[in-house]
């Protein structure tokens, strides 16, 4: 009966019911099934409206993977990015971000039990921060979903479900592999009564990454991690109950690399960067009633990252940075369900944020007020009709209104029929908002967050002598907006048989008011001041396939494709015109570009495919899993002059991984695993700064469960 | 300084790359000549923080003659142009000297295909500092990477110029680096500096002030 209460770490109706069930659908639910983040509700995955994958236990444990980068690589239609290059990039200081839909990953919300993680740098959440240890399932919405999540739910949202085991467990594993990789982790539940508590912890260690041994520095600098985490739900009544979790995570990484001085002798560079993030939310969940259950959510998040770089000849400082970010969040969120036909989520929220950095003067804050409600209607039994809206009211930008609409309709028992309409919004960070960044390394520009600059202030900096020319472009300064997302989505999945599946979804998005900066005046050394401005649009199109054949009960083939094309709509529409042009890489020749040869926007492959065999013995004795993942080539950087990415030495080259797993139950408690990840051995230092090339590992499991 | 500057502007002339073709065959086929490495403030040294310095001077040079102009010429209309780093400035309006009446403008063609200047004579922008015949801004002329720091001339952005003493020509940068080679994203910034504002570059003079290359 304990085991039924399980999937309820967010979801009130079911929290308290002993058999859960999909509370429109009427059907009990299976725990690998359920998807929370489509709707805020438990809903089945297969009666959600919008694209939604779901990342569930057995995937996992058939990987064996440890963080969260390398397996959202393997998931279709994610486009893991990578940092920056090698040199004066700073081995890729940015980490890997994932791009749904061909967005941004700045455009990708993640969520940890429904609650966002904070501190992005560049604009993108490094996702090797988070450990695969102590995880559920994820669940990954693809498309605008602002309606339920406000602000960064531009792209899609990934939301990552923790474990809580209904009976006492211990568990310990253990993995070590090439590049110096180490990962270990314990956990422990204990349950008494109506209180449930699970402990985890893991130590995490990768080595330097280091595909070009006669530079000195690395692509990826050799970095360990500590995460733990706890988790206790307590249940006061049957309609009553408590959930705890927190989270704290410190990562440590030994930064090398080399710079020039003005004798263009090498200087060596040497030091660290320590990242502190901790994560504590409680939630309170009471049912007055069958129809009506309210949660309250009380979230707190801390993040600090500190880098400091000296001099290894002589141990000067060379650079140092502080960055703190803080966010808390109290909400309310209610299920009304006003008949079999009729569910209502109404949701009403405060956020405080703040951030100090070194880069910006003083303490920043935020404050935002929200409110959104959700309608779900199932008119008959075969459809379903969800609309929802958000309204989120910003202190320090300009408010936004955020609509969705979702259809469902399945015709036949083997066919189902999707399409949404959703809006998304991401506000001004505060790096846009309030940098105030002089950058005297490379080629000396000053950045300006928009907050921090008026035509006023260029004008007091002009008589200070910091400004000698204000360019037109200032007269354009103004409040920045919130960028914005339109995304529509039409799919269809068909059933053919018991063993043979398929679905497909066709997506575009519309991007506008996309933050870019932009030069604003000219200091006396000729130097360019930039500010940011809402400026640019773009689209996002493709489509997505998923296949899933069981050829036995042993046996399963899944295989997943998508198509993109991404493009800047003004430099679309100049191509189209006939007003851009190249410079032929072969002898420098000038010619005028055709569609066909603009690649869109850097960062995003044309197509990526993947395929995964999955072997899995009578009485889970054997596990086996082969998985094949192709992406192909992606723009990097503009080499002649448009700014736009048009030549084959512009993209970086397409690429096959193939990664395998294996795993053997030793007895009923251990189990020992082996594999081996980028088998073909692909390695691009400039542009796949974070990827290693072949290596394998081995582990060791122990799970001890109470019966 | 004099001498370097005269040896790394190696002046190639391709004969007769394009010709007139006026019905009234007035005109000798004008020739195209390249000229590389001129250098327009390039980096001398780096301050304490790093940042490129230069000797923040222009550099002059002649259409009519193919060279760089120096010394007190520069004060006389023997120029037409004028580079320092990303700024150009034509010998007219505020920047004229010597009576000059030079202007200009930046038209989008391929340089062999822009064999006619068909634009109004209102096309033509004298410096009127501080806006300039030919915008100084990246994004106008040429872009400026953030994400590299490299900097490259737009393709497809001819410079249109009338000279100081009223002659056509047209201008083709092809480059800021030395030998024309970029550094690459990855190298540093002091590499990128130290390699930047050499400019590459090819053009049209037309003597007989006829509009047609």
């Amino acid at each position: 009966m304990l085991k039924a209460l399980l999937p309820a770490i967010l979801c009130p109706v079911l929290a308290l019911q002993a058999q859960p069930a999909d509370t429109l659908a009427g059907s009990s639910l299976r725990d690998d099934d359920v998807v929370i983040t489509a709707t805020r509700t438990e809903r089945k995955l297969s009666n959600v409206a919008v694209p939604a994958l779901l990342i569930g236990k057995a995937q996992l444990q058939a990987v064996q993977l440890r963080r969260l980068n390398e397996l959202l690589q393997e998931q279709t239609g994610i486009f893991v990015t990578s940092g920056s290059g090698s040199g004066s990039f700073g081995g890729g200081i940015f980490g890997n971000g994932a791009q749904l839909q061909g967005m941004s990953p700045d455009y990708t919300l993640i969520l940890i039990n429904g609650e966002p993680i904070v501190g992005r740098q560049g604009g993108t959440l490094n996702l090797s921060r988070i450990s695969l240890s102590n995880i559920k399932k994820i669940e990954i919405i693809k498309g605008p979903a602002s309606s339920l999540y406000g602000s960064e739910a531009m792209g899609g949202v990934i939301n990552i479900i923790t474990e809580l085991p209904a009976a006492n467990t211990l568990q310990a594993q253990a993995k070590a592999g090439g590049y110096g990789m180490v990962d270990g982790t314990v956990a422990g539940t204990v349950v008494n009564g109506n209180t449930r508590a699970h402990l985890s912890y893991n130590y995490h260690r990768m080595g330097a990454i280091d595909h070009q041994p006669e530079l000195f520095g690395n692509q990826q600098d050799p970095f360990f991690s500590h995460t733990g985490q706890a988790q206790v739900s307590h249940l006061f009544s049957n309609k009553t109950r408590l959930l705890l979790y927190a989270r704290f995570y410190q990562e440590r990484s030994d930064n090398v690399y080399e710079v020039a001085d003005e004798n263009l002798n090498p200087v060596r560079i040497s030091g660290n960067t320590r990242l502190h993030d901790a994560n504590l939310n409680a939630s309170l969940v009471h049912q007055f009633s069958q129809k009506l259950t309210t949660t309250l959510r009380l979230y707190g998040t801390a993040y600090r990252s500190r880098q400091q770089l000296f001099q290894q000849k002589d141990g000067q400082p060379y650079y140092s940075d502080d960055f703190r970010q803080q966010f808390y969040r109290l909400e309310n969120q209610t299920d009304w369900k006003l008949s079999d036909a009729h569910q209502l989520t109404l949701g009403a929220g405060a956020v405080y944020e703040q951030l100090n950095t070194t880069r910006y003067t003083g303490v920043r804050t935020n404050t935002i007020a929200y409110a959104f409600a959700q309608h779900e209607w199932r008119p008959a039994s075969r459809v379903s009709v969800i609309s929802g809206l958000r309204y989120d009211n910003n202190q320090v930008y300009a408010s936004r209104l955020s609509p969705k609409l979702a259809l469902r309709y399945a015709p036949t028992q083997r066919l189902k029929l999707t399409a949404s309409y959703g809006a998304g919004f991401k506000a001004p960070d505060f790096r846009q908002l309030y940098l105030s960044f002089i950058n005297n390394a490379s080629g000396g520009y000053t950045l300006f967050g928009a907050n921090e600059i008026s035509m006023q202030r260029l004008t007091d900096l002009q008589q200070q002598g910091f400004v000698a020319q204000i360019l037109p472009r200032a007269s354009d300064l103004a409040e920045l907006k919130p960028e914005i997302s339109h995304g529509f989505n039409a799919g269809a999945s068909y059933q053919f048989s018991q063993r043979f599946s398929a679905d497909v979804n066709l997506f575009y998005n519309d991007i506008s008011n996309q933050i870019m900066f932009d030069v604003v005046a000219l200091r006396p050394t000729g130097s360019q001041v930039f500010s940011y401005f809402n400026v640019a649009r773009s689209f996002t199109t493709g489509a997505e396939w998923n296949l899933r054949y069981q050829l036995n009960e042993r046996w399963q083939l899944t295989g997943g494709y998508q198509w993109l094309f991404a493009a800047d709509k003004d430099v679309y529409r100049r191509v189209r015109k006939g007003e851009v042009f190249g410079r032929r890489e072969s002898d420098g020749a000038v010619y005028q570009l055709r569609l066909s040869d603009y690649a869109g926007l850097p960062g995003r492959s044309r197509h990526m495919a993947n395929a995964k065999l999955q072997y899995q013995a009578r009485a889970d004795k054997w596990q086996a899993s082969v998985r094949a993942v192709y992406r192909s080539s992606w723009g990097t950087f503009d080499r002649d002059g448009n700014a736009i990415i048009n030549r084959a030495d512009e993209m970086a080259r397409g690429f096959v991984m193939l990664n395998c797993t294996v795993g053997v139950k030793l007895g009923a408690r251990w189990r020992a695993m082996a594999g081996a990840e980028n088998l073909l051995n692909h390695r691009d230092p400039n542009n796949l700064a974070n990827l290693p090339g072949i290596t394998g590992f081995v582990g060791l499991s122990y799970e001890w469960k109470k019966q | 300084m004099k001498n370097k500057w005269m040896m790394a502007m190696a002046v190639l002339s391709v004969a007769a790359a394009s010709c007139d073709k006026s019905e009234n065959n007035i005109s000798a086929p004008v020739s195209v000549q390249t000229v590389v490495n001129l250098p327009a403030d390039t980096t001398t040294g780096f301050s304490s923080t790093g940042r490129p310095i230069g000797a923040n001077r222009f550099t002059y040079f002649s259409l009519r003659e193919n060279k760089i102009i120096e010394g007190a010429d520069t004060l006389t209309n023997k120029w037409d142009i004028a580079f320092k780093q990303f700024f150009i400035k034509v010998n007219g309006g505020t920047s004229a000297t010597g009576g000059g009446n030079a202007a200009a403008f930046v038209a989008n063609s391929t340089f062999e295909n822009y064999t006619q200047i068909n634009e109004a004579d209102t096309a033509f922008k004298q410096d009127n500092a501080p806006a300039w015949a030919i915008n100084p801004m990246p994004g106008g002329w040429y872009t400026y990477s953030t994400a590299t720091f490299l900097a490259f001339p737009i393709p497809g952005k001819i410079f249109v110029i009338r000279t100081a003493d009223g002659r056509f020509a047209k201008m083709e940068v092809t480059s800021f680096y030395r030998n024309g080679v970029a550094p690459d994203p990855a190298a540093s910034p002091a590499v990128k500096a130290l390699n930047q504002f050499f400019y590459q570059f090819r053009f049209s003079f037309q003597p007989n002030g006829s509009k047609r290359f």
